[in-house]
């Protein structure tokens, strides 16, 4: 009897120290998961802001940022809650900000501003960009910085 | 205490052998039942684990492949081909109602879900590849893209000589990828077709009228129902029907809220979409989408027309259109995206003169709206 006890007793043991190496191992592969997607969501936010009909150039040039456009955009989503609903399903809870460059260091613009109250990652992607004011048909040097929260 | 001893040792001799018997067959029960309940616990947990990583796998790759259909929407005309080597055997499925495309390998995972990409695909798709087209839609400035999604067995049987069905069969193959072959054929006589070897649907494009009206071809009549469907396009409107035995079963039809023109987006939706309710699921999606870039032209229009460039030459001559267009197009779009269909035909004949109010600017050397 006592045999069969010690022999549970280690069992369980080895049982109850697998388990814990197991859910260690299924956690972290989670956690190296949710880095990849919050990654991959981050460069998948940032190529639909730099195609989006609402603020990419005249005949599809691609990156390529409308500056009439761009300020447009950031009056109507402000505007409007619905219309940042709707944005919502784009770019879910991230920030996005152009920043000019050339000539005009001091110049950005915050696009859209949806952060998540308790995040546990925070990923920046960076894209460089054309800047063009159609007005006076000047083109400008800037990048869009994506700040994805998850 | 000589005499007890005998006894005792009389008395138990005989009881040691039969209390070893009764313990070995009991040790061996227990062994085995407690063998048995622990294998079955780790054949639990195994049989678990495989069900669990089979709609986890199901729904990674539905997600990889909204990753994918994100960024081929994203970018104009695109052509893109992707393998699907390891769910060759398996049906991705596609289906939009009230403003929500779901998509995914059939009973695996959870679909993905996608509120604003008009998506137009058959209902299912059983194929080792899958091919994704995008192209603009324009309402008069872009909007968004539409993506078509098909496969090469899913064949496209067009009839009739409509100049669309020789932009179809120039537009199937893509100059960049070879691999991008979409299966499509012109034929005059529908009854005397025959669906190429390996195909797993067919989907039937009229432009005459006169292919959908009595029987479906014999030749397609072994096929499931929802393995055939025709469109037929007439006086501005696609038709659409689905094979239901051996006859045509009418879904309805849908008016194309178009400007018309090379590569028409909203042509090409009707072709690819399985049937009425996914067209018109596709075309509010948009529509929604058009609301909102509306304002944002409404916007710059307005700073368009209070710059120094707009009072330059004949300019102010030429921009006193826009003014009325800039509040006439958005509320236009805005009711046909909320009454869709009743409201669109205004939204048209707005967009119809905001194109040639841009026009005029371009050709004046003003700077246009877009």
């Amino acid at each position: 009897m006592t045999e069969t006890i010690a022999v549970m007793f280690i069992f369980f043991v080895l049982l109850f120290f697998g388990m814990i190496f197991y859910y260690r191992y299924v956690d972290a592969s989670i956690e190296g998961k949710m880095d990849e997607n919050a990654q991959r969501r981050a460069i998948e936010i940032a190529t639909r802001f730099i195609f989006l009909p609402e603020v990419q150039c005249s005949g599809s040039k691609t990156y390529c940022i409308d500056l009439l456009k761009l300020e447009a955009f950031q009056k109507v989503i402000a505007d409007d809650q619905h219309v940042d609903d709707y944005y919502y399903n784009l770019f879910a809870f991230a920030k996005i900000t152009v920043q000019e460059v050339y000539p005009n260091t001091q110049q950005s613009w915050v696009v859209y501003d949806k952060p998540k109250q308790k995040f546990t990652s925070q990923k920046s992607t960076y894209f460089s960009v054309a800047l063009h004011d159609p007005r006076t048909q000047e083109y400008r040097f800037g990048y869009v910085k994506m700040e994805v929260y998850s | 205490m000589n005499t007890v001893a005998p006894k005792r040792q009389g008395r138990f001799r005989p009881c040691r052998p039969k209390k070893g018997q009764m313990e070995m067959p009991f040790n061996w029960i227990y062994v085995l039942i407690a063998g048995g309940v622990i294998l079955l616990f780790f054949v639990g947990i195994v049989v678990k684990q495989k069900a669990s990583a089979a709609e986890q796998l199901g729904t990674e790759v539905n997600q990889i492949l909204s990753s994918i259909t994100s960024a081929a929407s994203s970018a104009e005309t695109t052509k893109v081909v992707i393998q699907l080597a390891g769910f060759a055997e398996e049906s991705l499925s596609f289906q939009c109602s009230d403003g929500v495309t779901k998509f995914g390998i059939l009973g695996k995972g959870k679909p993905a879900e996608d509120l604003v990409t008009p998506l137009f695909a058959p209902a299912l798709v059983q194929s080792g590849e899958l091919l994704l087209w995008s192209l603009p839609f324009h309402f008069p400035y872009k909007i968004t893209d539409f993506l078509y999604v098909t496969a090469p067995t899913v064949q496209y049987v067009l009839v009739g000589n409509d100049v669309h069905v020789q932009e179809f069969l120039k537009e199937a193959k893509s100059s960049e990828d070879a691999r991008f072959a979409i299966s499509v054929m012109r034929v005059d006589d529908i009854a005397a077709f025959s669906p190429s070897a390996g195909m797993k649907s067919v989907r039937i494009v009229d432009y005459t009228g006169q292919a959908i009206t009595g029987e479906v071809p014999s030749s397609l009549q072994v096929f499931d129902d929802v393995q055939v469907s025709a469109v037929v396009f007439q006086s501005g409107a696609a038709s659409f029907f689905q094979k239901k035995g051996a006859a045509w079963r009418s879904d309805g039809s849908s008016l194309l809220f178009t400007l018309g023109g090379e590569l028409d987006a909203v042509h090409f939706a009707a072709i690819f979409a399985q049937n009425k309710e996914m067209f018109d699921c596709g075309m509010t999606k948009a529509l929604q989408r058009a609301k909102h870039v509306s304002r944002v032209y409404a916007e710059k229009g307005k700073a368009l027309l209070a710059s120094p460039a707009a009072l330059e030459g004949t300019c102010p001559v030429t921009y006193s259109g826009l003014p009325e267009l800039l509040i006439v197009h958005p509320s236009a779009t805005l009711t046909c995206a909320e009454t869709y269909p009743l409201g669109c035909p205004d939204a048209v004949q707005s967009a119809g003169k905001l194109r040639a109010q841009n026009e005029l600017l371009f050709k004046g050397g003003c700077v246009p709206l877009y």
